[in-house]
């Protein structure tokens, strides 16, 4: 804070004391202060937030109060409905669905977050270097970018995964090497239009160290619009991963994934349909949360680019 | 216009010769092969076999005799199965291709007019709730909805058949699945579509001259509108073949989806190239295909290249 007084008030004893109002100082607003302005007026959003830290609860704090294993068969108990003492039933080998559902969740959610990082870094790396490069190189980037656009991802996908042993990291991979190139286009779009707005001009004008500007004033505006798609990556992520589990090519069994777990009750839809029921349930609630989030995220901190 | 189209049509080719080599080399880079399923195979017999397939040549001599192969047309024998892959591709193919088209019919009957009614009264309730409804549409992957559409209209109302690819009637659950997805999205990019053009000069002007609403709807709005839809269906296309292998699983359809994911799995390696080309000409050919329409349809983009 500036200190006022002395010079505003050369004989302070004849002049009467007018305290500073320091509590209606208009005080500056962030990008993050508006957001969060906005964000906290968007009820669904809200909602869907307090529902995934719900969901990410039960599963990742829920397998300490239960006493099953996710993997351990108990064959005298195949296929029981929901009932005391399984909540959510029993599967084919009698393994509890509760604490399979808790694991599943924490591979799908853990995979949409790691691979989106994969993607992230790949995606802001690509793009934020194609554009600070500009020119010819710029133009052959993104057009790689637009070839790659074009060829049938999921098979190519769906033929990794088969040819090479499959594994987790696998998984994140190959998800994190599809999903990047989204990321790589926004990211190169955000920094070109931020290379030439008048704040950076002034920055420069300012004498500013390109460091600083960077880092101050590039990256912070850069920042938004990364959270805001990263979050609309998780969900397209946990799709792939379950898509790719449903068919078999995703986590291998006795580990379960929301996607394994779908396909189970597919399966078994004529007479367990609890099997479908409640891990469809739990999947597209998270979709959905995250959806909603990012919608949410996407107006509150990047207005311009919502729809309309 | 012509050069336009020719220039494109052998930028296809190489597309499609580039997918094609390069699944030639991953399928080969793997680890097995088709016989390794099989367990306890004599030696003897598993290197007759080798042979018998070329694949004891080196891997650049297989790829030789497999693109002159292909030049020819012939895609050679199928490792697991007794059919060629001609043979199989000829009978799966018409299969996924009427549950595809199936699929973008119901997308496009459902999302357009969805899509244009959101957008002509916008922020009213026939806009909110058809997009609400969207939005939760968008979120259901075909391997959530098409078990729960069975679930429901199969198991539960009993309506139709669970599994089956018989009867006209077997037709509804599987192209339902995989088109109301894409529904959902046509719908909203109808809606952005609409709303861009809905807000433009020339609109207004129509709208001074005291023209009736629907005439500004359908002859002034829609050609402009319905360019991101147009620009759509290359991917809408890629998805309906993704969302394919997923419902000809669920659904038990003797379609070309299940035929890729049981051949990757079973390593069978002329199978696999076979359904990888059969699909990335599709593909490629869609794209073409979108990108002349929307030269035809937005001249501007005809003076770009």
């Amino acid at each position: 804070m500036t200190n006022f007084s002395p010079k505003l008030s050369p004989n302070p004893s004849r002049l009467p004391v007018v305290p500073l109002d320091l509590e209606h100082i208009e005080e500056g607003t962030s990008l993050w202060k508006d957001a969060w302005r906005r964000l906290s007026h968007n009820r669904l959003a809200l909602i869907s937030f307090w529902v995934l830290v719900g969901i990410v609860l039960f599963c990742f704090l829920g397998p300490l109060f239960l006493s099953y294993d996710y993997r351990t068969n108990n064959l005298d108990n195949t296929l029981q409905f929901p009932a005391h003492p399984h909540w959510f039933g029993t599967d084919d080998l009698g393994r509890d669905q509760m604490i399979r559902i808790m694991k599943g969740g924490q591979i799908s959610l853990g995979v949409g977050i790691l691979a989106t990082m994969v993607s992230l870094l790949i995606g802001v790396t690509y793009g934020a270097t194609a554009a600070y490069l500009g020119g010819k190189v710029d133009s052959v980037m993104m057009r790689f970018v637009d070839v790659l656009y074009a060829l049938p991802f999921t098979i190519f996908v769906i033929l990794l995964m088969t040819i090479f042993e499959r594994s987790i990291f696998l998984l994140f991979l190959v998800i994190g090497a599809v999903e990047w190139l989204t990321m790589a286009r926004i990211v190169r779009g955000q920094v070109i239009s931020l290379k030439r707005q008048e704040f950076v001009e002034a920055a420069v004008s300012l004498g500013y160290t390109r460091r600083r500007i960077i880092f101050r004033h590039i990256i912070p505006n850069v920042l938004g619009v990364v959270v805001v798609y990263a979050t609309l990556t998780v969900p397209s992520v946990m799709l792939l991963e379950s898509f790719l589990s449903f068919l078999g090519l995703g986590v291998q069994p006795p580990m379960p994934s929301w996607g394994s777990l779908i396909k189970l009750g597919a399966d078994n839809i004529q007479l367990y349909p609890y099997l479908l029921v409640i891990p469809a349930l739990f999947f597209s609630m998270t979709l959905f949360c995250l959806n909603f989030l990012g919608d949410g995220l996407r107006d509150a901190l990047d207005p311009k680019s919502s729809k309309d | 216009m012509f050069k336009f189209i020719g220039f494109r049509l052998l930028q296809s080719l190489l597309v499609i010769f580039a997918i094609v080599t390069l699944t030639f080399f991953m399928v080969r880079m793997a680890p097995g092969d088709p016989f390794s399923a099989e367990r306890n195979m004599p030696s003897l017999i598993k290197e007759r076999l080798m042979q018998h397939y070329g694949l004891d040549q080196p891997v650049l001599v297989q790829y030789g005799n497999y693109l002159s192969a292909l030049a020819r047309g012939d895609l050679g024998p199928s490792f697991t199965q007794t059919r060629s892959v001609n043979q199989i591709l000829s009978d799966t193919l018409p299969v996924s291709l009427e549950l595809g088209m199936w699929a973008l019919l119901i997308a496009l009957c459902i999302g357009l007019p969805v899509g244009i009614v959101a957008a002509v009264f916008r922020n009213t309730r026939l806009d909110y709730v058809p997009m609400s409804i969207a939005m939760v549409g968008i979120c259901l992957p075909t391997f959530v909805l098409g078990p729960i559409l069975a679930l429901i209209f199969g198991v539960w109302l009993n309506i139709f058949n669970v599994s089956g690819w018989f009867t006209a009637p077997d037709r509804v659950l599987p192209a339902l699945t995989i088109g109301m997805v894409y529904a959902a999205v046509i719908a909203r990019i109808t809606r952005g579509g609409m709303l861009e053009v809905l807000n433009q000069d020339f609109i207004r002007t129509a709208m001074a001259k005291g023209l009736a609403f629907p005439v500004i709807v359908f002859k002034h709005t829609l050609k402009g509108g319905l360019l991101p839809v147009v620009s759509f269906m290359g991917p809408a296309l890629a998805g309906v073949i993704s969302g394919s292998f997923v419902v000809e699983t669920i659904f038990q359809i003797p379609g070309l989806g299940r035929e890729f994911v049981n051949s990757a799995f079973n390593r069978d390696y002329t199978l696999v190239l076979g359904t990888v080309i059969v699909y990335a000409t599709l593909i490629t050919l869609a794209n073409l295909l979108v990108d002349i329409v929307q030269v035809i349809l937005n001249p501007r983009l005809r003076f770009e290249d």
